[in-house]
């Protein structure tokens, strides 16, 4: 058979680089846009914002009765241990600290959670709970988890995003007023970078514990899981760890599963349907781990940061649907979107406030 | 791609600018140091400690490489005379209390609730440490804790920061054991402070730490099946004072 001779030109890397001459600047273009144009995930910051909040007010109000002696006065003994971890002032403001000046710290740090949970000036009540909060912390490590080390680095990130543009008193007391709030370009560039930071450590969390679970005997066979549940430290409810632990195959997937999902996660944010695989596996995920583990504020802290990848149409699908149910215990009106609201998920551009996840 | 219906802001592009360099730089040196050992952690040393020192502290080995598979013990016992008749023994009257499983005794509010508070996992975070820091200690140096250092002898037989020490011991050996000097000194703190709590104070603390194994998965349904403990012993040291603060929060 006689080869055809190619008619048109074959596809060559110098005549791609004339087609796109501009794609450098169109890329730039597009950046600079994503960066000053809109203040990203508003609602999924929310949401971290209340569920974080929640959890480590829920944390402080659970430790109040030991308080004392765990991170105030009483933890006296750790000074030789915790001298050389490098907190600076104000973070090391309660070591040498009295009963009564780590009591006022302590009911602050819960008054702060509570500002930071209903969104009231968070610009300023974010900096200062991070520093009331990370200063008990420092005061005795050793007993944090990692949902306390982990909220502590979001809150750096999260004193330079937007928190309180929805679903806050602030937004409350702005559309009571009437007034709009004026966007400084360059604060929406820090609040879209604070958005990337948190995904970035997310992945990076998910990723590496992945990576190293990997390196592990007892991952590799399948049987990592059944160790901490069977313990006495993590196993807070026997019989529950023997009923997951009695079956094999329930053991190995579960493992299995653990990794995978880890490991798998910044992958699959990547695509929409992917994305909502890994949320709702990591999400099971945690909710195990707070169970059967016996460590709520831990998955909860971690779960939270999760709420950026759920977008602000489903945020408000999610809530049009408690509203719906609320609203219909009383009286039957069907709610339906702000014009603010609609432009967040760009509804009169086309996209479908349940089509988004 | 969008286009963007503005002309560029100088002050916006140059705060995008910064804080991207500035984001890029601390992702990439959390990379680097919550990373295993590479070439480019090594080569950012000692900067890389230092900047992680302190809020941004963090590590992600989450139960790995091997998971959590052994219950941790943190047990005591104090001698309740004076520090004098104590250095005697008991054949000339010193009184011993019996010993305490701290950690089993923290844990008992922990079965079956969720929610309990940090208490339950104060001596054993102790544990934990104290053991790690034991464990990288030389043979000769292990054998060494497990005898008495009392009456102001100070452990090993040298201050740790003397210019005898540096003679003494290499500087990874002395390392290690300055290390090991910190977290065997919180954990007589805590025995001491344990001690004003349970008995209103004592003049002297003997500690073992024990770890039990859990079961191997394949002998779980194995109603007869045991592991064997192991255990590291510090032996009797003399109690820490504290402020009368500390001292009032946990009598």
């Amino acid at each position: 058979m006689e080869l055809k001779r190619e008619t048109s030109s074959a596809p060559s890397i110098s005549e791609w680089i004339s087609k796109n001459r501009d794609f450098v600047p169109k890329a730039l273009n597009w950046v600079y846009g994503w960066f000053t144009e809109n203040r990203h995930a508003p609602y999924g910051l929310a949401v971290m914002r209340m569920s974080s909040g929640l959890f480590i007010l829920g944390w402080l109000i659970a430790n109040i009765p030991v308080a004392a002696k765990i991170w105030g006065p009483g933890s006296e003994y750790l000074e030789p241990y915790r001298s050389v971890l490098g907190y600076q002032w104000p973070l090391d403001i309660l070591r040498d600290a009295g009963l009564g000046f780590f009591v006022f710290w302590y009911v602050m740090a819960i008054v702060l959670a509570i500002a930071f949970v209903v969104g009231w000036q968070t610009r300023f009540v974010t900096p200062l709970f991070f520093i009331f909060y990370t200063a008990i912390n420092a005061q005795n490590t050793p007993v944090s988890d990692g949902g306390n080390y982990f909220i502590r680095i979001m809150l750096i990130y999260l004193i330079f995003a937007d928190l309180s543009k929805h679903w806050s008193v602030d937004s409350w007391l702005r559309k009571r007023a009437r007034k709009t709030k004026k966007e400084f370009e360059a604060v929406t560039v820090l609040h879209n970078l604070a958005l990337c930071l948190v995904v970035a450590q997310l992945c990076i969390v998910y990723l590496e514990a992945g990576l190293y679970k990997v390196q592990g005997t007892l991952w590799q066979n399948g049987t990592a899981m059944y160790y901490p549940v069977s313990s006495e430290a993590y196993g807070v409810f026997p019989w529950l760890s023997d009923l997951i632990t009695t079956n094999s195959w329930i053991v190995a997937l579960i493992t299995y599963v653990t990794v995978l999902a880890q490991i798998a996660f910044p992958f699959m944010l990547f695509h929409k349907i992917s994305r909502r695989i890994a949320l709702i596996t990591i999400l099971g995920m945690h909710i195990g781990i707070a169970v059967v583990m016996g460590l709520p504020f831990f998955s909860g802290i971690m779960a939270s940061a999760d709420a950026v990848l759920v977008s602000s149409a489903t945020w408000l699908t999610i809530q049009r649907w408690f509203s719906a149910l609320w609203r219909g215990r009383f009286r039957a009106k069907k709610p339906s979107l702000t014009v603010s609201e609609q432009n967040e998920v760009g509804v009169g551009s086309g996209e479908k406030v349940s089509s988004n996840a | 791609m969008r286009q963007q219906k503005t002309k560029p802001k100088l002050f916006t592009v140059l705060v995008l600018l910064i804080a991207s360099v500035a984001a890029l730089g601390h992702i990439g040196a959390t990379l680097a140091f919550t990373g295993p050992s590479t070439p480019i952690k090594s080569s950012l040393q000692p900067e890389l400690n230092k900047y992680f020192l302190g809020p941004l502290d963090q590590g992600w080995s989450l139960f790995a490489p091997g998971p959590y598979s052994q219950d941790e013990y943190f047990t005591m016992r104090v001698c309740l005379s004076s520090a004098e008749i104590c250095a005697k023994g008991s054949q000339h009257g010193a009184k011993f209390s019996e010993w305490r499983d701290v950690t089993a005794e923290e844990m008992e509010s922990r079965a079956g609730n969720m929610f309990a508070n940090r208490e339950t996992k104060q001596s054993k975070s102790i544990h934990g440490r104290l053991w790690s820091a034991a464990s990288d200690l030389t043979a000769d140096s292990r054998a060494e804790i497990s005898r008495p250092f009392i009456q102001g002898t100070p452990v090993f037989g040298v201050e740790l920061n003397s210019a005898e020490a540096r003679e003494k011991y290499s500087a990874t050996e002395l390392s290690n054991l300055r290390a090991y000097k910190r977290m065997e000194d919180t954990a007589v703190g805590f025995a001491s402070l344990y001690a004003i709590e349970q008995w209103g104070g004592a003049s002297m603390v003997e500690i073992k730490l024990r770890r039990e194994p859990i079961v191997p998965f394949a002998q779980r349904s194995d109603e007869n099946a045991t592991t064997k403990p192991r255990e590291t012993y510090i032996g009797w040291r003399d109690t820490k004072e504290f402020s009368q603060a500390a001292v009032s929060v946990w009598s």
